[in-house]
């Protein structure tokens, strides 16, 4: 005799350790597909860092040549940005994956990769956007900042303060104390912009991923909507996310020192093939280390996505035959 | 998907108990929020220990005497009293609580022993001992990821499991309007109830439930949707004129779950 409650796990909205505990399971249930895409994109990741070799070795053979840069920084430059689309169809691959077996469609990793990358594009054009964006929060924060510290400067004695900063902080040590305040309310204000805003934009992709009609702009908005009221619960999931993943970072800190002593017993001189070998190594560290992380991130946000359409839209809330994954 | 990882635990009456496993995302909040109500109960104790400390001193330089042991007593108290609230937080609490701390039950989990049953205090005491290990060494994570049954070193030694809390259906009211509560009545006779399975049944009420929370357009679409479909599956020709496809809803749900009309 088996008692169980709740026979379908997915009829509830899922509390913050099961929107984790989500991303986790799905991770280890895909691990080998999940990595291989990752891989993928990663070492398209790479390849702009790779081509820039060359070119700086014939600069630094040569020292002529220099108007051929015309050609080749816009070269670099398209370079970038065909390989960053790539990459960010690759890691949009995996969350498309996961959220079709969150909705009990799963795909052939061939058949998600095939519709992601065909909207790369428009990945990038969102992954563009979203700089902008970030751009224009921190231009209006620095703004404010310095309007702030400029009221700040003024109220605490302006020029007569700069002439003789520790006789006034003397006469008043209260002035002090409340310059330090300022300063520290503008860089918990930054902290609190900065992560309220990655909150809201955190399952842009997702739209793009797996919604027929989305677009570059309506993902972004998308996201914006569907994040509305749901950015504590949010940001406490990326921050247990974050602090379950820190032990796989502390352990890969530790294999990189050990490494590094390696390096140096084998050659024991301070020489240039030291430091480029322990550069290189701690480059290649961590590509592997964010090909095993980013398919974590990418089944986190799949889930935050679905939780958050099955709170905001009855996702999931049919009768008999589900509806086919657009 | 399988969303939870779930064990079936045999009891001593062939009676199976089934439980989620708490996971490593709740075990990690659980973590979270009880490392923050410890830090905040030790800074506490910091404060005051070192403002006696302080106070003692003075008090003991103004008698004549050699009281030049005194700070490694106060030391030695201080560290053994530190040691102690680590300790003691987790197994008062897992003790009294039932397996639970402030962090665990926010978290809605729970740590019982590998029978079901739950926690005495030598179970709390090894998994509170052997905490610095799993948790400040980072051993805890990987044995809870990559261990079948998600046990850290402490659980293994103990004997313990973390479990969900298996969450009782919410029975949030349901607000139904006056014109459902009229059509409901109706209904039995005018439809084919009988042709709603209990599935159906629980998406209709897992709808009513949280439709508040909704967005006004998805809600809409997905309330017409639900209403258009159910109209089939019992056979009704027409929605009655005037009403919304909310309250056909709700009075579909006052039918199906009020039987005594049906028959």
């Amino acid at each position: 005799m088996t008692f169980d409650s709740n026979p379908s796990d997915l009829t509830q909205p899922l509390s913050i350790g099961n929107v984790v505990n989500g991303g986790f399971r799905l991770y280890r249930s895909n691990l080998k597909p999940y990595l291989k895409v990752s891989a993928i994109g990663t070492l398209w990741a790479l390849i702009p860092v790779l081509a820039i070799i060359p070119v700086v070795l014939f600069y630094v053979t040569t020292q002529r040549y220099y108007n051929l840069l015309g050609i080749i920084v816009p070269a670099w430059l398209l370079l970038v940005a065909y390989c960053s689309a790539q990459y960010m169809a690759n890691s949009a691959a995996i969350a498309r994956l996961a959220f079709g077996e969150l909705i009990n469609q799963p795909e052939t990793v061939k058949a998600a990769y095939r519709y992601t990358s065909a909207r790369k594009w428009s990945f990038l054009g969102m992954g563009a956007l979203l700089s902008l964006l970030y751009f224009g929060v921190a231009l209006g924060m620095y703004l404010i900042a310095a309007i702030l510290i400029v009221i700040m400067f003024a109220s605490i004695g302006g020029a007569e303060f700069l002439r003789s900063p520790a006789s006034a902080a003397v006469i008043n040590p209260g002035l002090a104390i409340f310059a330090g305040l300022v300063i520290l309310a503008i860089i918990l204000m930054f902290i609190v912009v900065f992560t309220w805003f990655s909150v809201r934009f955190c399952v842009a992709e997702l739209p793009l991923s797996v919604e027929r009609e989305a677009t570059a702009t309506k993902t972004i908005g998308r996201s914006w909507e569907l994040t509305q009221k749901s950015v504590w619960r949010i940001f406490i999931i990326l921050l247990v996310t974050f602090l379950v993943t820190l032990p796989i970072q502390f352990l890969v800190q530790v294999v990189a020192t050990m490494a590094q002593g390696a390096i140096a017993a084998f050659y024991p001189q301070e020489s240039s093939i030291v430091l480029a070998l322990t550069y290189a190594f701690t480059y290649l560290l961590g590509l592997a280390t964010g090909i095993i992380i980013m398919p974590l991130w990418q089944t986190i946000k799949a889930v935050i996505y679905y939780d958050l359409r099955s709170r905001r839209e009855g996702l999931g809330l049919q009768l008999r035959d589900p509806e086919p994954l657009t | 998907m399988r969303f939870f990882n779930r064990v079936s635990l045999p009891t001593p009456e062939s009676v199976n108990l089934e439980f989620a496993l708490a996971g490593i995302g709740n075990r990690a909040l659980a973590l979270l929020i009880d490392y923050h109500a410890l830090g905040l109960l030790l800074a506490v104790f910091w404060i005051g220990w070192i403002s006696f400390s302080i106070q003692l001193m003075n008090f003991l330089n103004q008698l004549n005497g050699d009281y030049s042991a005194t700070p490694n007593w106060l030391l030695g108290i201080f560290l053994l009293a530190n040691f102690a609230i680590f300790t003691g937080y987790f197994v008062y609490f897992e003790v009294f609580w039932q397996g639970q701390t402030p962090g665990k039950r926010l978290a809605k989990i729970r740590v019982i022993r590998e029978d079901g049953r739950p926690i005495r205090v030598s179970q709390a005491a090894l998994r509170a001992l052997l905490r610095p290990v799993d948790d400040f060494l980072f051993l805890g994570v990987f044995f809870i990821l990559l261990s079948q049954r998600e046990k850290r070193i402490g659980d293994m030694v103990a004997g313990t499991l973390v479990v969900q809390e298996s969450s009782a259906d919410p029975k949030t009211a349901l607000t139904v309007s006056d014109e459902a509560q009229q059509l409901a009545t109706q209904l039995a006779d005018m439809t084919q109830l009988d042709a709603l399975r209990p599935d159906d049944f629980a998406v209709v009420r897992a709808y009513l439930q949280r439709r508040s929370t909704m967005a006004i357009q998805p809600r809409r679409d997905l309330s017409m949707q639900l209403a258009r479909q159910l109209k089939t599956l019992i056979q009704l020709d027409t929605i009655p004129t005037g009403l919304t496809s909310d309250q056909f809803l709700e009075a579909i749900y006052l039918a199906y779950q009020n039987p005594s009309s049906r028959y």
